[in-house]
């Protein structure tokens, strides 16, 4: 081997190993929890770890998905994260369009705004959030939560998808409407096929975050509107420490995120690294 | 009939005003170009007349029609961009006929067209390809065709060369006027460019600051520049400019060097002289007396003429000479001046000043005849 071929061979070695590191470091929790989900406990807890694919057993699954105190808190999940996304996207891909292509008095303090509201913590938020909800009758409710899901993951939507319409030549646009469209039609015809690929990325972005949410979760629900991942950690009690079912509920928590990931991974890769079709 | 008709049409961007008061107008089946330097209104001008840009003060009418509060699809014209401006995620067949379609043309007449379109500009095999297929020139050739499919009253052209190379573009320069032979459609194009806009238009309005320099035939624009702007952002090389005084006898020097014209009496003192360079007379030994020694300083052969750049005690004269003649850096030259190619220019406002021939030449000042 020459020097030469050596060198890159110890690289290519190297960065293998570090990726390898990284994906396990990504993987391996999740990987646990699953295990913790479909082994006895017994099984886990002995030293060293006993693991056994003849001994998996998907009881507690059933057990959970015919749960009413877990159904519902799932229930309220999907509607608040998908209300979020689509408020967020249907908001937020106007206004991030009227950023990119109008310079209107005040367009660079708006989006200097909405960078700095993501510097607030969202722990200081939380109780000032908590009374305003009180207030005005919201806490415990999908309005509260879907509003308050908004307020936070709006701007970033908004910031993200300016970024996607600059990308798309103002000529094309311009272009659109001589061949007969309104700003309107110009808009859904021409640039938002071209942005497919960042509003699925968003979206998806979106979806994640609202989804995922812990603590504003804990914080603003008790009872009617209890999200997945609040019920999931009730199930470590102060005086009880059921691993098992915590587990299999993370793992049903985490399943839509995984799968609208490795269904859209294509377009989230290709939209986070793009960031736009150029013409 | 696609007459457009500018009316002191002003543009302003808060407080810069991009256009300025622009009166003009484009005669029927004409092609006419808007020249000057980047940042002097003319793309401007030409998204006003397309309804992409709206009109701060004046008006504008196609065909006797005031188009000024009508959108851009309701004006009936065309416009081919600088970035071509396909779109992407449409083949070439949907880039063609998406402006037919939105018009809600019959679909076998939009296939005819698309069909007789392409076929004209020979992009008939590259129908079914995406924009991302095609070479620059086939992406040129698209957007143009996208243009003609329509059947406009009017064709707008941004710059639509200037992404092309060299040869692609005086390949397609052709083809355009080719296309305005052929078609007759009313044209305006804008170019930086002079040598574009020499060779395709009708008429030229040359522009600078917002403000219309000067509307004319090539020739006009060419022969006789009605500002010192012009004189000096048409022609190539660069038409030599200089301070000049003229005295009570109406003889016209430059400061400084030996160089004299005869002019005329009613001048003012101070004039700025222009002389193109194939308007220097240029030899190697005195002839008549009136010409001046100059030093070759610069040799920049161009295959059907050779330009010189010559110094004499005051100034630096581009000098235009044969095809490769033989001259070399360093060597001694006698330049002059006829009367009958000087251009005079206003040292203030810089608006052409007209020489009478008809001016008395004093007595002994008469040249001897050559």
């Amino acid at each position: 081997m020459s020097r030469r071929s050596r060198r890159r061979y110890a690289w290519a070695s190297l960065r293998y190993g570090l990726l390898g590191l990284a994906l396990m470091y990504l993987l391996l929790p999740f990987f646990w929890m699953f295990l913790t989900s479909a082994l006895p406990s017994s099984d886990l807890t002995s030293m060293p770890p006993k693991i056994d694919i003849s001994s998996f057993s998907f009881q507690r699954y059933a057990e959970l998905l015919t749960d009413p105190t877990f159904l519902s808190p799932m229930w309220n999940s999907t509607v608040v994260a998908v209300s979020t996304t689509l408020i967020c996207i249907g908001v937020g891909a106007p206004a991030a369009y009227a950023v990119a292509r109008f310079r209107f008095p005040g367009s660079r303090a708006f989006m200097l705004t909405i960078l700095a509201t993501q510097m607030i913590p969202v722990i200081v938020l939380a109780v000032p959030l908590f009374v305003i909800l009180q207030a005005i009758g919201l806490l415990d409710s999908y309005e509260g939560l879907i509003l308050t899901y908004t307020a936070f993951i709006l701007p970033l939507v908004i910031w993200i998808l300016s970024g996607f319409f600059e990308d798309i030549p103002p000529s094309l646009e311009k272009a659109a409407r001589i061949d007969g469209c309104t700003r309107l039609q110009a808009m859904v015809r021409i640039i938002m096929p071209l942005t497919a690929t960042g509003l699925a990325a968003t979206a998806i972005f979106a979806f994640i975050t609202a989804w995922g949410d812990f603590f504003l979760a804990l914080v603003l629900t008790s009872v009617e509107a209890k999200t997945l991942p609040v019920r999931t950690a009730e199930f470590q009690g102060l005086f009880k420490l059921d691993y098992k079912t915590a587990a299999t509920a993370g793992v049903i928590t985490s399943l839509p995120v995984l799968l609208l990931a490795l269904t859209f991974q294509r377009y989230i890769i290709k939209g986070l690294t793009e960031g736009g079709v150029k013409g | 009939m696609g007459q457009i008709v500018l009316e002191s049409v002003t543009k302003r961007f808060g407080n810069h005003t991009a256009v300025n008061e622009l009166s003009l107008t484009v005669t029927d089946k004409h092609f006419v170009s808007l020249l000057g330097p980047s940042g002097c209104g003319k793309t401007t001008t030409l998204n006003m007349i397309a309804g992409l840009e709206d009109v701060t003060q004046g008006n504008i009418s196609i065909n006797n029609r005031r188009v000024d509060d009508l959108p851009p699809h309701r004006r009936d014209l065309a416009f081919v961009f600088q970035d071509y401006a396909l779109y992407p995620h449409k083949t070439v067949r949907d880039n063609l006929s998406f402006g037919l379609k939105m018009r809600k043309t019959p679909k076998n007449e939009i296939a005819g067209r698309v069909e007789e379109t392409s076929r004209s500009l020979g992009i008939e095999h590259l129908l079914d390809r995406k924009p991302r297929e095609l070479s620059g020139g086939q992406r040129q050739r698209v957007a143009l065709g996208r243009a003609i499919v329509r059947r406009p009253e009017v064709f707008l052209f941004d710059e639509p060369l200037s992404n092309l190379d060299a040869l692609l573009r005086d390949q397609t320069r052709s083809e355009l006027k080719r296309l305005h032979q052929e078609l007759g459609t009313t044209s305006v194009y804008v170019t930086h460019d002079q040598e574009e806009a020499m060779t395709l238009s009708d008429a030229i309005a040359v522009m600078s600051d917002g403000r219309l320099e000067q509307y004319g035939t090539p020739e006009e624009i060419y022969r006789r520049p009605a500002t010192e702007f012009v004189a000096s952002f048409v022609g190539k090389p660069r038409m030599n400019l200089m301070d000049a005084v003229v005295d009570k006898q109406g003889t016209l020097s430059v400061p400084d060097s030996q160089l004299t014209a005869q002019a005329a009496s009613d001048l003012p003192e101070q004039v700025r002289l222009g002389v193109r360079a194939e308007n220097v007379r240029l030899s190697r030994k005195p002839a008549d007396g009136t010409e001046i020694s100059a030093k070759v300083r610069l040799i920049e052969p161009i295959g059907a003429a050779t330009d010189l750049t010559v110094i004499t005690s005051s100034v630096s004269l581009k000098v235009r000479a044969g095809a490769f003649e033989d001259y070399s850096v360093g060597d001694e030259v006698w330049i002059g001046f006829d009367e009958s190619n000087l251009h005079l220019f206003d040292t203030q406002s810089g608006a052409r000043l007209e020489v009478k021939r008809t001016a008395p030449v004093p007595e002994g000042q008469e040249r001897a005849p050559r």
